[in-house]
């Protein structure tokens, strides 16, 4: 299991590649990324929620209500446009990141 | 579920009620019922149900940041006029805090004073001296305690409430007022702590040295007095004249 410490700066790229696709909600996000990650990461949801709230804010994803879930409409998220880019930007940045990193760790000295 | 509610309630506590905290708490509680539900599905007893879909849960700490609400500011009452502290109040508190410093003072003097008693007697007899050291001390720990319990109250009453503009006035004038005395206070405090080698000097010179010791320790005993009761008695002024005015 991996620390939320190791993970803090990667947790907006994660959520913006599991709307990238398609629609989704609060716990089928948190659950997407603990399958795909074979239970590796299990992201906080109080950390999603933060996460959302600021991805809404700055316009990469938009939140509409869903269908109707214990009594009351439940929040959805898409990707808008700049999330799209948003996301671009950080498959770059990791690639750069991995180079950078691998560089130093990748095989004992 | 209302364990849920309940739990997620007292993460919130003391949190701003606005708009944007109340679409957070209903959020995060669908994602705590989802996942408490998916729990249960995997054939998990309810009890455990609960504790994982908690135990995910994280620190309220990360959602106040996104939503911009400084977490020291939400853990504080918002200041009102309908709890301000008024001057008789506040009077209140002050003596009871003058009674407070003085007999927490005299506690922490006499456990001091009883060494000095201990050393006195001991020249003569180890029996009265052990007596008087037990006595001295008693008195001095029942002080203590003493001050304490009786200051807990008036701090109670004045918990983080804020002042009336008349009280904010009447502390500023209080503590301005009492600061003459916090000075001199402080020096006759740390003047005997500084002097209390004399004694010894004293007494050694007129051949009666076996007293040297013992004076020297009463002089530490009273400097120390001097010197918690002053700083108590200033404290008391400035917990209230710091404080804000309420709205």
């Amino acid at each position: 299991m991996i620390s939320s410490d190791s993970m803090r700066g990667y947790n907006d790229a994660l959520i913006l590649a599991v709307l990238a696709g398609g629609d989704s909600y609060g716990y089928q996000v948190e659950k997407a990324i603990r399958d795909r990650t074979g239970g590796a990461y299990s992201i906080r949801e109080t950390t999603l929620y933060s996460t959302l709230t600021r991805l809404v804010k700055n316009g990469s994803i938009e939140a509409y209500a869903g269908e109707i879930s214990y009594g009351r409409p439940r929040t959805y998220y898409r990707l808008t446009a700049a999330g799209r880019r948003l996301l671009a930007a950080k498959r770059k940045e990791w690639v750069q990141t991995q180079a950078v990193v691998s560089k130093f760790l990748a095989t004992e000295e | 579920m209302e364990t849920l509610k309940t739990y997620l309630a007292g993460l919130f506590e003391g949190v701003p009620d606005t708009a944007a905290t109340r679409k957070a708490k209903v959020d995060l509680l669908d994602l705590m019922t989802d996942h408490y539900h998916e729990e249960l599905a995997e054939g998990k007893s309810e009890a455990e149900a609960i504790g994982a879909a908690i135990t995910a849960v994280g620190s309220i700490d990360e959602v106040l940041a996104a939503l911009e609400i400084d977490p020291r500011q939400a853990a504080k009452p918002q200041p009102s006029a309908a709890n301000a502290i008024d001057e008789t109040t506040a009077e209140r508190y002050w003596q009871a805090n003058a009674r407070y410093a003085l007999t927490l003072g005299a506690g922490v003097a006499f456990c001091i004073l009883s060494i000095a008693l201990a050393a006195a007697f001991g020249i003569d007899d180890t029996t009265i001296a052990a007596v008087m050291f037990f006595l001295a001390l008693g008195i001095g720990v029942a002080a203590i305690i003493t001050s304490a319990m009786g200051i807990k109250p008036q701090r109670q009453r004045i918990g983080e409430r804020p002042l009336t503009p008349a009280t904010k006035a009447l502390a500023d004038e209080k503590m301005a007022a009492y600061h003459q005395s916090y000075t001199i206070g402080l020096m006759v405090g740390i003047l005997c702590c500084l002097f209390s080698v004399l004694p010894p000097i004293v007494m050694n010179a007129i051949a009666n040295e076996e007293l040297g010791a013992p004076l020297m320790i009463g002089m530490i005993a009273l400097g120390v007095f001097y010197l918690v009761y002053v700083q108590t008695i200033s404290n008391g002024y400035k917990r209230l004249a710091t404080r804000p005015i309420a709205d």
